[in-house]
């Protein structure tokens, strides 16, 4: 390795890629350059580069004046997007509690809504059968009850589904939700006998 | 180096001292040192290394735009670099903020 190469080698130390290859480009002319006019005034080829080495001065303050210059627009690069990148979060965050606490907040009232309607529905079921005081016709509409209760638990079910639930992180509408299949299941399999014990005891 | 100049003097003034030859037009790094050395009668002799990270920093800046290009002596390709509008201004003001320093000194002088 020649001197030329070694001075080219600790001045670019520390810097990577295309970039280190230009600065080399660039001081290897500037070398080669300078060393023509000591070697029009006598001196050797290598005697003309090594003067010219000389008034270039120490390679490494060289490589860290580069490095100065690139490594700390990196760094400082870096550092602005990591503030970037941390400010979106927070705001992404921010604005996805804010969504959820919305939904959450109108799933909730939609659910009472529907829980509301469904239970009216189900109360003039139960007071007509009260009123009617007729066991067999009972017995009938409490088949009609358990389909009413079922398909308006499933509606709400179905409702609140097909929503944006997946907005929805774990707050209280999955229980719900859990709460409203489970009714379903159980008004299904629920018999006639102790759907009509419930509706004489109401 | 001129033993008269004091290296800070010149360090803290290197930016203003090569946009200002560079206002005068494209240039490569050693023509740029040559121009230094001719222009002042040999007083702006710097140390020659510390020419390219201040090149390569005032391009970072926006100040100056680089481009290679063939020599006409052959070998490696020489990198000009020219003064970018953004350049322009940033040398008025500097060239400004030195003025109303000189001035001041002058005026430091003057009031004893």
């Amino acid at each position: 390795m020649t001197n030329l190469e070694k001075y080219l080698n600790n001045a670019t130390r520390g810097i990577w890629g295309k970039r280190k290859l230009e600065i080399r480009e660039e001081l290897e002319g500037h070398i080669l350059e300078n060393a023509r006019k000591y070697e029009i005034a006598g001196f050797t080829p290598d005697q003309a580069v090594t003067k010219v080495l000389e008034q270039l001065g120490n390679p490494r303050k060289l490589s860290f004046g580069f490095w100065e210059v690139y490594m700390v627009m990196q760094r400082q690069f870096m550092l602005g997007s990591l503030m970037v990148v941390t400010l979106l979060s927070v705001a992404t965050w921010q604005m996805t509690l804010e969504r959820n606490f919305k939904f959450s907040c109108a799933s909730l009232n939609k659910l009472i809504q529907l829980e509301t309607q469904a239970n009216s529905s189900l109360l003039n079921q139960f007071s007509m059968v009260r009123n009617l005081e007729n066991l067999d016709f009972n017995i009938f509409m409490a088949k009609n009850i358990k389909t009413i209760v079922s398909q308006s638990a499933q509606y709400v079910v179905t409702q609140l589904e097909a929503s944006e639930i997946h907005f929805q992180t774990k707050t209280q509408i999955p229980i719900e939700l859990n709460k409203l299949k489970m009714t379903t299941q159980t008004s299904s399999s629920v018999s006639p006998q102790a759907l009509h014990c419930s509706i004489q005891s109401f | 180096m001129n033993q008269n100049l004091d290296p800070n003097l010149l360090k803290g003034n290197l930016d203003l001292i090569l946009l200002t030859i560079l206002e005068e037009g494209e240039m490569y790094g050693l023509e740029i040192i040559q121009e230094a050395q001719i222009r002042t009668n040999g007083y702006f002799d710097f140390k020659e290394g510390s020419l390219y990270p201040a090149l390569h920093r005032l391009t970072q800046a926006g100040l100056l735009i680089s481009e290679f290009r063939e020599s006409d002596l052959g070998g490696p390709r020489r990198k000009y670099y020219t003064l970018t509008e953004k350049g322009q201004h940033s040398l008025a003001k500097k060239r400004s903020d030195w003025k109303q320093f000189s001035s001041a000194i002058d005026q430091l002088k003057g009031a004893r």
